[in-house]
């Protein structure tokens, strides 16, 4: 076979390797899917598994990704909050929105938050009583917004600051987890609601908020002055409420 | 220490591919390092070395489905193993070598090329390769399907890299002629 390829022409000689190539994909695949299988296999055995310490620190980062991209979605198709004089403007992007096109209950709700705008978003009451506070001494940048309540069962697992943006998560024994964050809104906020389950606006404190519940996962977004909030939990959407009515500024 | 290699990446998918490759397939990486190196704190080295190995190679990982990214990451954490059962264990056992070589495949060739045109099912192509040797299809895998040069992949299986292309050679020539047979066979 070998001198036959060899005197074959160059467009037999791409078949050849056009074939090879595929079956060393499929190989791939094949050899893959048979360790994929081995892999769980060996899920029980502890001689082959991650320290739980180890594992839960991956858990974490990979949740925390996975809470930024799904932030990001939801930041992807709707209105803007444009911070100025703490004023909350949403901006519709209709060219950009196939979401919108689709979505009649979401522009209302849009329309109203638009149309409902008023100075509220500049009463802010702060509160000086650290102690009604839950982790007041994570809490270090100025004026900065804290829970002063978290459901029960949850502890903080980590903090994340990096000078714009400053994220906490808690997370419970049972896998669920809350991540508030709050940074200085600038720019454009846009939401993703395709195919989300739940859309509304509900007050949390003196500012209107909007919730998202997709893929069992909520997220409740608000401005207060010029702070824009949001916290992403895959709990339940009445326990997530409660912590974000919770949430105060605290210096 | 490797987790915090894994979370400095900069590509926010790169990092996730990483951290969910590291978390999920740990097991079977260390077991498959532990075959080689038959030592656990040992394999759990073994392992964190290809996964730093195997970032500087993510842009040719982005492509690849769950199955071949797994199938890849095993195949570099045995070559990390072997290299350091070369260089550390070397004459303790000969078991371990056993995994690569064989280079010494008889050719097969019976049929002329045309007949690949009938072998359609991309299944039965993968499947005619289970027959070549670890160390064939570690070439094949890193010339045809990563794009590495001969240099990297000579780096990567400790061979020279002037050497790589024959031995490319060969084993292209083996995997070949085993699909030639193989539809020789389908074709009797």
């Amino acid at each position: 076979m070998h001198n036959i390829i060899k005197n074959k022409s160059e467009y037999q000689n791409a078949i050849d390797e056009l074939v090879l190539k595929a079956a060393i994909s499929s190989l791939l695949e094949i050899e893959g899917n048979k360790l994929i299988e081995e892999n769980n296999r060996l899920k029980n055995d502890p001689r082959f598994q991650l320290s739980p310490e180890i594992d839960k620190k991956i858990k974490q980062a990979i949740r925390r990704s996975e809470s930024r991209y799904k932030f990001k979605k939801f930041r992807k198709v709707a209105g803007g909050i444009v911070s100025k004089v703490a004023v909350v403007f949403l901006a519709i992007f209709v060219g950009l929105t196939s979401t919108m096109a689709v979505s009649a209950d979401f522009r209302k709700i849009i329309y109203n938050l638009i149309l409902s705008y008023d100075e509220r978003y500049t009463q802010v009451e702060r509160s000086t009583e650290y102690k009604e506070f839950v982790d007041s001494d994570v809490y270090t940048w100025e004026h900065i917004f804290a829970p002063t309540m978290l459901p029960h069962g949850y502890k903080l697992t980590s903090v994340d600051d990096n000078g714009t943006i400053f994220a906490v998560l808690y997370e419970n024994a049972e896998n669920l987890y809350i991540e508030f964050t709050q940074h200085s809104s600038n720019g454009k906020f846009r939401a993703d609601t395709e195919n989300a389950q739940k859309i509304l606006t509900t007050f949390v404190g003196d500012s209107e908020a909007l919730v998202v519940e997709k893929d069992g996962v909520i997220i409740i977004t608000w401005q207060v002055g010029d702070f824009l909030l949001y916290i992403i939990s895959n709990d339940q959407t009445d326990t997530v409420l409660n912590f974000a009515e919770s949430i105060k500024l605290m210096r | 220490m490797v987790l915090s290699i894994i979370l400095a990446i900069e590509n926010e998918d790169d990092r996730n591919l990483m951290l969910y490759l590291y978390s999920e397939f740990y097991g079977i990486f260390k077991s498959k390092a532990y075959g080689i190196i038959k030592d656990y704190m040992m394999a759990e080295d073994i392992v964190q070395d290809a996964v730093i190995k195997m970032m500087d190679r993510m842009p040719k990982m982005r492509g690849l489905t769950k199955p071949q990214a797994v199938s890849y990451a095993c195949r570099t954490v045995n070559s990390v193993a072997i290299d350091y059962y070369r260089k550390h264990i070397r004459g303790t056992t000969k078991e371990v070598l056993s995994v690569s070589g064989n280079d010494e495949f008889t050719d097969t060739s019976q049929s002329p090329p045309e007949i690949y045109e009938r072998l359609e099912e991309y299944e039965k192509l993968g499947e005619a390769l289970l027959q070549l040797s670890e160390r064939d299809k570690d070439l094949i895998y890193n010339k045809y399907f990563l794009g590495l040069s001969d240099r990297e992949i000579g780096l990567l299986l400790e061979m020279e890299h002037t050497n790589v292309r024959v031995s490319l050679n060969r084993a292209r020539n083996r995997a070949k002629n085993i699909l030639t047979k193989m539809s020789g066979d389908n074709n009797a």
